[in-house]
């Protein structure tokens, strides 16, 4: 059974309990943001599933990476962008667990920490924030 | 303690380091091959300039080839080319460094090329992002346990 719709939704509803969200673009959605909106984009990045125990019925390993690049308005303090990287961060702090019980699915937070900032093609300067996750699925 | 029960203790710890290194190596280069396989290539520029190195990080500049990309549209004949010529040049690169790896010293894979973050988290708008560092490191745990089952079944 595939069960990346239940996990992207999972990690899509945290992030969206945050208030005051800027703009936010999720994977295949187009979005305008004007020069002075500081947005956010979305994308999950699964690992390959795994099957680290013995036995025909097992739960499967799901884990990956929930990729949150925070777009910086040009020439606008860092410390904004910042802010929201903390308050994502925080959000998706070790140990939290989402859980969708109509669909028996958990998924943990392992981590989650920017990386570098870089200068993309756009202009824009933008971090991106890994949120490691993990699932036990059952087959 | 006998000497023949120490000879044997200190048997066991060359053997224990050995193979220790020998999943090191390859579990190093196996990744480094990973990255090289997911990394973008029109002209082949960012895919030569992977620099592996130990103990510390280096820079290696590769001149690529042609551009793939013709009045938008990607030719992939040229951008196979590049590859190979990108790959012929890395590909040795890779083999030299980890080979001479050692347990102690980190292990480097670095790409000084100003696009590659842009190839990693956003791409263009014809492709999207390739994440190929990314990818590649949630590999990493399956790598290592390959080698270390490879290396160990070997008795």
């Amino acid at each position: 059974m595939a069960n990346y719709t239940e996990i992207n939704g999972l990690l899509n509803e945290r992030l969206a309990e945050l208030s005051n969200l800027p703009m936010w673009g999720r994977e295949n959605q187009y979005i305008e943001p004007e020069s002075d909106d500081l947005y956010l984009r979305t994308q999950l990045v699964s690992a390959e599933a795994e099957n680290p125990f013995l036995g025909a019925n097992v739960p499967t390993y799901e884990s990956g990476t929930f990729v949150v690049s925070v777009y910086l308005v040009d020439g606008r303090s860092w410390g904004y962008g910042y802010e929201w990287v903390d308050k994502i961060v925080e959000q998706f702090k070790r140990g939290t667990t989402l859980t969708n019980s109509s669909e028996d699915i958990t998924v943990r937070i392992r981590k989650a920490y920017p990386v570098a900032g870089f200068y993309g093609d756009n202009g824009r300067y933008i971090i991106p924030i890994h949120i490691e996750y993990f699932s036990y699925v059952d087959i | 303690m006998s000497k023949e029960f120490l000879n044997k203790i200190r048997q066991f710890r060359h053997k224990i380091e050995r193979r220790t290194t020998e999943v090191y190596r390859k579990s190093c280069a196996d990744v480094s091959y990973r990255i090289a396989d997911k990394t973008p290539v029109s002209k082949g520029t960012l895919l030569g300039s992977w620099s592996p190195s130990t103990p510390s990080r280096s820079r290696y500049n590769f001149e690529g080839g042609p551009s793939a990309w013709k009045k938008g549209i990607k030719d992939e004949s040229i951008a196979s080319a590049n590859r190979a010529r990108a790959m012929n040049d890395l590909g040795p690169r890779i083999e030299a460094v980890t080979a001479s790896l050692i347990k102690e010293n980190p292990y480097y894979f670095t790409n000084s090329v100003s696009y590659a973050r842009q190839a990693e988290y956003e791409g263009w708008n014809k492709t999207g992002p390739y994440y190929m560092v990314l990818r590649s490191k949630q590999e990493w745990y399956a790598i290592v346990n390959r080698f270390a089952k490879e290396v160990g079944a070997r008795g």
